[in-house]
């Protein structure tokens, strides 16, 4: 027994330090996987919430724009189109779908990821009933 | 031995603070991604009634051959009396409707449409004094009703400048009466150069024209106006110096009556409103 305990204290110096260092190395252990947990959870908590809100809220205030500039009157693609692009901030995209009874024209090319999308009824010059729908999101 | 657990210990509590901090932070940011989308789903019910309202306001401006504005502390409402513009207007409204019903593009929206005083008596109500500018012989008849609800100690607008423009030559304006709770003004012009101009004090005007024949009649009675035309004229009537409204800038002229529903089930949305015209 004695020899034993004689081989372990000039093998390893002292058991003291070698309980040390396992605790040191547990301790670490446990502090990476927190850190890691804390941060994928904070991470995840980011996830660009105020992008969508403000994607929101952009969309609907460019389609009542549009609107009320009449820019739906005569349903002319290329005069919205310019009007979307004179209003949409840097950073955003927009594409929509007009869908009256007799005309559907649409400019979309929609992302495969999350996309805010809103919808307003409009009525032309030439009372045609439309429902224009957008889908706005961050670049 | 103690130093080493002490560390593990103090490793240990540090980790577990921040592990129940950022679930504190998770937790918070998954309670603002359910209030985003309970903020999104509203706004965007508003939205389809906003533009529904303003759909509305659109098929007046085009088939309904009436004007409506505001300028300062005055509200105005202008048409011809009778209107010949019911039927088209009637129709217009009517396609609306169906717009929103079972096969129409708008079926989807759960927007249903009540539209019988609509294309009845077309009734307004100027917000925020609840008055109420109704044809009551139906629109497209001879009559326009005001109901102001006045209040003789607190009325809420100085009184009624009218403009009327005739095809007829205006002869006279006679008046009778006196000014009650608020005024009653008129600016009369007719063809040939004809016209005539009645100055506040009086409750009661009768254009006639040249031949002694009754063109319209202009009545307040306890702040309330009803005017009659007998012949066809186009009359414009002004609420002058109304309270409030330069200063707080929120005149709305709506339907009288809730005429949109809104029903989205999936997100337990019901809403009855009336539509802002203006």
């Amino acid at each position: 027994m004695e020899e034993k305990k004689l081989f372990w204290s000039l093998y390893y110096g002292s058991r003291k330090g070698v309980i040390f260092t396992l605790d040191i190395v547990i301790a670490m252990m446990i502090l990476i996987m927190g850190l890691a947990v804390s941060g994928g959870l904070v991470l995840k908590s980011l996830d660009n919430d105020l992008d969508f809100l403000q994607a929101s809220l952009i969309g609907s205030d460019i389609a009542f724009v549009l609107e009320e500039k009449k820019v739906f009157d005569g349903l002319d693609k290329g005069f919205i189109n310019n009007n979307i692009n004179s209003l949409l901030l840097d950073g955003f995209e927009m594409d929509y779908r007009v869908e009256c009874d007799t005309i559907v024209m649409q400019d979309t090319n929609l992302p495969n990821r999350f996309v805010v999308t809103g919808e307003r009824v409009i009525v032309t010059n030439d009372l045609d009933y439309c429902i224009f729908r957008y889908w706005v999101w961050p670049k | 031995m103690k130093k080493g657990y002490f560390y593990t210990l103090g490793f240990f509590l540090l980790v577990s603070v921040l592990i129940g901090l950022a679930f504190l932070i998770s937790k918070n940011s998954l309670e603002s991604k359910e209030l985003f989308s309970e903020i999104s789903v509203i706004h965007g019910a508003n939205e389809i009634v906003d533009s529904v309202g303003e759909g509305f306001g659109r098929i007046i401006e085009l088939k309904a051959g009436i004007n409506i504005g505001v300028s300062g502390a005055d509200v105005f409402i202008s048409e011809d009396l009778p209107n010949d513009n019911d039927g088209d207007f009637v129709v217009a409204i009517n396609d609306y409707e169906n717009f929103f019903k079972s096969g129409g593009k708008g079926e989807d929206l759960g927007v249903t449409l009540d539209v019988s005083t609509i294309t009845s008596t077309l009734p307004f109500k100027i917000i925020p004094h609840n008055i109420l500018y109704t044809h009551s012989n139906n629109f497209g008849g001879n009559v326009i009703s005001i109901d102001a609800s006045t209040d003789s100690n607190d009325p809420k607008f100085g009184g009624y400048a009218i403009t009327v423009t005739t095809t007829s030559i205006i002869g006279s304006c006679s008046t009778s009466g006196s000014t009650s709770v608020v005024y009653l003004k008129l600016e009369g012009s007719g063809s040939s150069g004809s016209s005539c101009s009645v100055g506040s004090g009086s409750n009661q005007i009768t254009i006639k024209d040249n031949a002694g024949n009754t063109l319209a009649q202009f009545i307040v009675s306890n702040g309330d106006l009803t005017i009659t035309a007998q012949n066809k004229i186009t009359v414009r009537v002004l609420f002058e110096n109304m309270d409030d409204l330069a200063a707080n800038g929120k005149t709305e002229v709506v339907f009288d009556g809730n005429v949109i529903t809104l029903d989205i089930p999936d997100f337990n949305i019901k809403q009855e409103t009336t539509a802002n015209i203006l």
